[in-house]
């Protein structure tokens, strides 16, 4: 079966097997590397992307979910192939150690700041909650989407 | 499909905080992934320079490192060194890092040892380098070597200039490092020191990144292993017809080692998911309930005595103070489960893997498949982080044994209850201390007791090979994790004894700081306790016992009070039966005795009711000599503290009789975002120091710090890490009466 | 709506009754106490006010979303209206600083507020009006001591008749029966113990038995099942209630998990979360006692697998990327037989044998997040990211396919209503 998912504003055929989910399509046949898999039980958040103005978890979201629907990765955020604007706050504040969970920050902190262009300190930290960071960046992530905030 | 080799342009010019930050890129991406050949390919001999160093005709200027970063910042700190001591700009040096065919064996990336050790071999060797051809060109141009200059790797006197591309045409260097090599004075740095953007970072971001497991081969399979429901198992039987209904799915089967593999990576994940496979499982662990009397009595292989001043039996004490501390099994946690490409082709094998002992790893691999080391490379690709040795080389293994069983090339990806089962783990560790303090309120003795297994720092069995019944060597290498067993203060008599274990549950590894973590844990609240006995300070306690001539401990603990604000006086502090109590406790370490010092302040908030444990703000104080690159400095500082108050306040590996039952993040919980500490950073820069590490010292003082802070506002001490909220219940409750 | 107006019609017979009791339903006004917080009282007496807290779930109803703990504020949806918890701080405004252990006691045994003024049963003083008086002075203590936070919590949303508090002197006269309890003769000390915290602090009938048309428990079907809060509290009791053992149950009640019955979730994994810093010894009484409710020889319930359904072969590739990573992970490899997150044959859950798809979708839409920090089950939400037809799917799924029991009729609305309320941002 074919499935047509539109992927950072790009339609894509994904075809095999419906159940795939999202971050095989997006890593193995789109060729898009930010979603990572980290875990494939959605308790991670190294796979989050947007489809249609949620931050969902890609690694359970199985293509044939998709039919039509919009995503939006981390790559989607470049402007002319340029850091976007959170991309910039993250780059600016260095915050990436080993960067396996950024990709998904980043997609977490864009959600957030869609739906909240002001965020208060206690708003930043419930709306990253439930993204997991190994190496401790937490606290530059917190000064990233701040300043993206303010950005 | 194989990248291209990345471009080395400089991206973009930022202003940051502390000076000029550029953002440039000093990896190769996937270069030196697409080589073919196996064998070494070029010098790799340590002490030689061109092993750590090449100039091509353009002048730009390849690094060589045995050593890896995993997300630390160490390829630009060694990029930053090498510029600087080359005076080229940095956007002319690229890195390559742990592959066995191009990179000297620097030793496997531990102990915090990256910069110290691998940085400063590479530093000597460009120091070699630049001085020889300085030497050479003082003699082409005539004139004096003193009085000819460099210029972004343009050497120029005497009216003539030549650069670094022209004057070697490519040749090597053929020269050992001179260990006398003058090095470039550090009032004149440009590079060394500024907070330079850390190489990859804003791919990182904006998913351009090549990590591992991005990496994919020209005609390669996904595969999956299929881990027994034990520890220890055997393999019964396999339905085939299990997985029959999925296109193209091989089973791979050798003695227990079973492993699916398919075209694409869902199918090789439903095949793993799908197979039904019959199995023998062994209880082969001890009962978690009783993990501590089970240490105890675990035969002890060897005594290693790390400190042995005076004799402490003899000496007098009026009071004497025990206590018996213990820290949990705990789980690197990669936020990536481990993956890694093996191509076993013609006899030969080249293995992709985030190894951080890329040459130990091969050592493994020849044994495994008793064929020589010559006939395998294997190379480096930067993974998510891993803190020590997760399942990297497991998986490596695991790709090379499917690959050469399917022949063709071949990406096995671990799954997340793939790295949290079966990773090798920290080992538990039980410490005892003891004390006595004499009439005059001294401490006339101090005896510590670790009782810690035997080989936790050296070569870990690849979990492939041993269910695959293939030989696998293990190391029982004594490793580092007996240091800071012995203590930085000085008391007459002093005895600390490493009992060495001959087994402990679950394969042991090391993850960040081992052994120091735990020990330095147990002796900095040990230290806390005395201080409480006697009613005195701590952080002046601390300062009046180390050595009084040692002025960077001394400065360290100074700024430290201030930094934080401390708030001098004995602890516990007084309440008023409030039922949200505060308080500041703070540990200090000089690294292994000799290197990084750091002291840190916790606050913390304990809630009477609950014994919830929330550590509000954290004040670190590190000199760790020269900094290379203060913004890395600064994110590992934060790190270790973070990483490292998940692993105290919460984090606890769990297991059966058969295996661990933590397999993922809902039963083996880390900290968030609502719970991290505000964690404030002073540093101590000395620039015409060694620079020594930062990735682990800051992390070993993190759990007496919270505890110790936990005492100042409660009144209880805790010695068994986790500090769950029950056990704080239990010591509050045993408080109350 | 119909059944709106038949309430409204008793209550208005009720009002009558109730204003003929006015005279006698009139309650004093007590002093004011020292005002404010009291940290120097028992540190025992505080620490078992605390356990008491938690087993009657004080603090999950008197905080508000994000609001600070027992400040009020928390929103609750009754057939009635919208009743909001109020701060029960010690702060002398606006919480219950002023509140002298008797205008305490009385709150608790009568319903009655400080004032004189009557109380709404959400605020379930008829199952606290069966704890002791040792028992209601330690709470008091423990209240106390907590920080006062100056919070004034929303007006009640109640049309009238409803807004007439003292309607509730004729309801109390009804329904009220006041405490203590007193313990069953022959039954032993753990039994009684269990007995006295379930009826009483614990108030497990507030969720658990079903309500009469005044929203009052039904005392003949006491703790058989009821719907709450868009969810199914299953039946511990009579017919329906599944076999507890009381280790399976204690279990159960402190980690929100049990193999052989499936995972906490919703308002019970909430409530757990609050039982899991109880001490052992209460847990175990209420285990005990919750147990012998039910039919020892009820034996787990057995495995069900009828397969993929045939009408449902579209939906199974949802299950599969959805679904199935963790409720149908290899049988006999690692994680299936020791992980809470891995392997748990749905049949064995309660949500897909209801009679109502309640449970079901209302953790497919809302997920398990209750046990993150201290460790427990976890299931991520699928509000977010399914659609409603493909949440019905799967819901008709589980339930074909993990279940004998029939179809459920009113999936569809189900699914509309629990997205409807669910949080903005949950989950995923
Ligand atoms: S990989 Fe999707 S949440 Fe972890
Ligand atoms: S930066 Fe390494 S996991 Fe977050």
């Amino acid at each position: 079966m074919s499935v047509s998912i539109e992927v950072n504003g790009t339609k894509h055929e994904i075809d095999g097997d419906p159940s795939m989910p999202l971050l095989y399509a997006l890593r193995d046949q789109i060729g898009l590397r930010g979603a990572k898999f980290g875990c494939g039980l959605g308790q991670c958040g190294a796979c989050t992307v947007i489809v249609d103005g949620r931050a969902v978890f890609s690694c359970l979201m199985p293509v044939s979910a998709l039919e039509g629907r919009a995503v939006t990765t981390t790559e989607g955020l470049l402007e002319d192939g340029k850091p976007g604007k959170v991309h910039q706050a993250f780059i600016d504040e260095q915050a990436a150690q080993c960067g396996y969970c950024i990709a998904g920050m980043v997609m977490r902190a864009q959600h957030l700041l869609e739906n909240n262009s002001d965020p208060s300190d206690d708003e930043i930290l419930s709306g990253m909650q439930t993204n997991l960071c190994r190496c401790g960046t937490h606290a530059a992530i917190i000064r990233a989407v701040k300043r993206a905030a303010r950005t | 499909m194989t990248s291209p080799i990345r471009t080395l342009t400089r991206r973009s010019l930022l202003k940051g905080a502390g000076g000029l930050v550029v953002a440039f890129s000093v990896s190769r991406g996937f270069g030196p992934a697409a080589a073919q050949a196996v064998g070494t390919l070029k010098s790799v001999a340590e002490g030689v320079v061109d092993s750590y160093l090449s100039i091509d005709a353009d002048g730009l200027v390849t690094v060589y490192s045995g050593k890896i970063d995993y997300g630390t910042g160490v390829r630009t700190g060694f990029a930053q060194m090498v510029a600087e001591e080359l005076s080229v700009p940095l956007d002319r040096v690229s890195v390559i890092e742990g592959d066995t065919a191009l990179t000297p064996d620097q030793g496997p990336t531990y102990g915090s040892l990256s910069t110290e050790v691998g940085g400063t071999a590479i530093r000597q060797a460009a120091a070699t380098a630049r001085e020889a051809m300085l030497t050479t060109v003082a003699e082409r141009f005539d004139v004096d070597k003193a009085s000819l200059t460099i210029t972004d790797g343009v050497i120029g006197g005497g009216g003539q200039e030549i650069s670094y591309g022209e004057l070697l045409q490519g040749a090597q260097f053929a020269l050992d490092v001179d260990e006398d090599a003058k090095l470039k004075d550090p009032a004149t740095f440009t590079i060394v020191g500024q907070p330079i953007i850390r190489d990859g970072l804003p791919g990182k971001i904006t998913g351009d990144f090549h990590y591992m497991q991005d990496f994919r081969r020209d005609g390669m399979a996904h595969a999956r292993v299929v881990y027994p429901p034990a520890i220890k198992a055997t393999l019964d039987d396999v339905d085939e017809a299990s997985v029959a209904h999925l296109p193209d799915v091989q089973i791979v089967r050798k003695g227990d080692f079973l492993a699916v593999v398919a075209e694409d990576e869902w199918t090789a994940v439903r095949a793993a998911r799908e197979i039904r496979a019959s199995w023998t499982a062994k209880e082969s662990l001890p009962d978690q309930a009783e993990i501590w009397e089970h240490v105890r009595q675990t035969p002890i292989v060897k005594d290693d005595v790390t400190s042995d001043i005076g004799n402490v039996d003899s000496a007098q004490g009026a009071r004497e103070l025990k206590a018996t501390y213990d820290f949990a099994l705990h789980t690197h946690g990669s936020i990536g489960p481990s993956c890694s490409v093996a191509d076993f082709s013609d006899g030969k094998l080249i293995s992709w893997s985030s190894s951080q002992a890329t040459h130990r790893l091969r050592r493994q691999l020849a044994n495994m498949f008793s064929m020589p080391e010559d006939d395998i490379r294997c190379i480096y690709i930067e993974g998510a982080g891993c803190y020590g040795r997760n399942g990297h080389e497991d998986a490596a293994a695991d790709a090379a044994l499917i690959s050469r069983e399917i022949g063709r090339p071949v990406r096995v990806q671990w799954m997340r209850h793939d790295e949290h089962g079966f990773a090798p783990h920290g080992p538990p560790t039980l410490i005892d201390l003891a004390a006595k303090i004499d009439d005059a309120g001294e401490v006339s003795a101090w005896t510590g007791e670790f009782f810690i297994p035997q080989g936790a720092g050296g070569r870990v069995a690849l979990l492939g090979a041993t269910f695959a019944d293939l030989p696998t060597s293990q190391e029982l290498n004594p490793g580092g994790i007996t240091n800071d067993s012995a203590i930085p203060y000085r008391f007459p008599n002093i005895r600390t004894t490493c009992h060495r274990l001959e087994t402990t549950p679950l394969r042991p590894s090391w993850i960040r700081a081992p052994g120091r973590m735990q020990n330095t844990f147990a002796n900095e609240c040990f230290l806390d306790e005395i201080a409480a006995e006697l009613g005195v300070d701590p952080l002046a306690y601390r300062r009046g016992l180390i050595d009084q001539s040692d002025a960077r401990g001394l400065e360290v603990l100074d700024r430290l009070a201030a930094f934080s604000k401390w708030d001098a006086r004995p602890s516990p502090r007084e309440t008023q039966g409030e039922t949200t109590l505060t308080g500041r406790g703070m540990a200090y370490v000089k690294y292994e005795l000799r290197r990084t010092y750091v002291g840190m302040v916790a606050e913390v908030t304990v809630d009477a009711n609950s014994g919830a444990i929330r550590v509000n703000r954290v004040f670190v104080t590190q000199d760790c000599g020269q900094i290379i690159n203060p913004a890395g400095v600064q994110a590992q500082l934060e790190g270790c503290v973070i990483q490292t108050t998940s692993r105290t306040l919460m984090e606890d590996l769990t297991f059966d009789r058969k295996m661990v039952t933590s397999l993922d993040w809902a039963s083996y919980p880390i900290m968030r975002f609502k719970d991290v500490p505000e964690v404030h950073v002073d540093l101590i820069d000395r620039q015409n120091d060694v620079p020594w590490g930062v990735g682990e010292p800051a992390a070993v003082v993190v759990s007496a710090a919270i505890s110790n802070a936990v005492f100042d506002a409660a009144g209880i001490r805790l010695r068994s890490v986790p500090f769950k909220p029950a056990k704080v219940r239990a010591a509050l409750a045993e408080l109350r009466g | 709506m119909t059944m709106k107006r038949a309430l409204i019609a008793v209550v208005g017979v009720g009002l009558l009754v109730a204003l003929v009791a006015v005279v006698i339903a009139w309650q004093p006004e007590l002093d004011k106490v020292d005002a404010g917080r009291v940290t120097d009282a028992d540190q025992s007496e505080i620490a078992r006010g605390y356990d008491l807290a938690q087993l009657g779930n004080c603090e999950s109803c008197h905080t508000a979303a994000d609001g600070e703990p027992y400040a009020g504020g928390r929103a609750m949806a009754t057939p009635f209206g919208t009743i909001y918890s109020v701060n029960i701080t010690p702060d002398s405004e606006t919480g219950i600083g002023t509140w002298s252990l008797e205008a305490f006691a009385r709150s608790m045994r009568e319903g009655v507020d400080r004032e004189g003024g009557y109380l709404y049963p959400a605020f379930p003083y008829t199952h606290f009006t069966k704890m002791s008086d040792a028992d209601i002075a330690a709470v008091h203590a423990y209240l106390r001591s907590i920080p006062a936070v100056r919070h004034e919590a929303p007006e009640n949303d109640l049309p009238f008749p409803f807004n007439i508090r003292l309607l509730m002197a004729g309801w109390n006269l009804l329904f009220l029966d006041e405490g203590p309890l007193d313990p069953v003769d022959g039954q032993g000390e753990d039994w009684n113990h269990g007995r006295y915290l379930v009826e009483s602090v614990a108030h497990c009938g507030a969720c658990h038995t079903p309500r009469n048309a005044v929203g009052a428990e039904q005392s003949d079907a006491a703790l058989a099942g009821a719907e709450i809060d868009g969810w199914y509290a299953p039946a511990l009791a009579g017919d329906g209630a599944r076999g507890w053992s009381a280790p399976q149950l204690a279990t159960y009640l402190t980690t929100g998990f049990s193999r052989a019955h499936g995972a906490a979730a919703g308002p019970m994994g909430e409530t757990v979360g609050n039982l899991s810093k109880v001490p052992p010894k209460d847990i175990a009484a209420i285990a005990t006692y919750v147990a012998s409710l039910t039919d020892d020889d009820a034996g787990p319930i057995a495995v069900v697998d009828n397969g993929v359904p045939d009408d449902l072969a579209p939906t199974h590739a949802l299950w599969v990327g959805a679904c199935a990573g963790c409720h149908e992970p290899a049988a006999g490899s690692g994680p299936g037989d020791t992980n809470p997150s891995y392997g748990i044959a749905l049949s064995t859950g309660y949500a897909v044998h209801s009679p109502r798809p309640l449970n079901a979708v209302r953790t497919i839409v809302d997920g398990v997040d209750h046990y993150r920090d201290m460790g427990g089950p976890y299931m991520p939400a699928f509000g977010g990211s399914l659609t409603a037809d493909q949440i019905a799917d799967v819901t008709r799924y589980v339930r074909a396919r993990f279940s004998d029991a029939g179809a459920w009729s009113d999936v569809d609305d189900t699914v509309q209503t629990a997205l409807g309320q669910k949080r903005e941002g949950d989950g995923q």
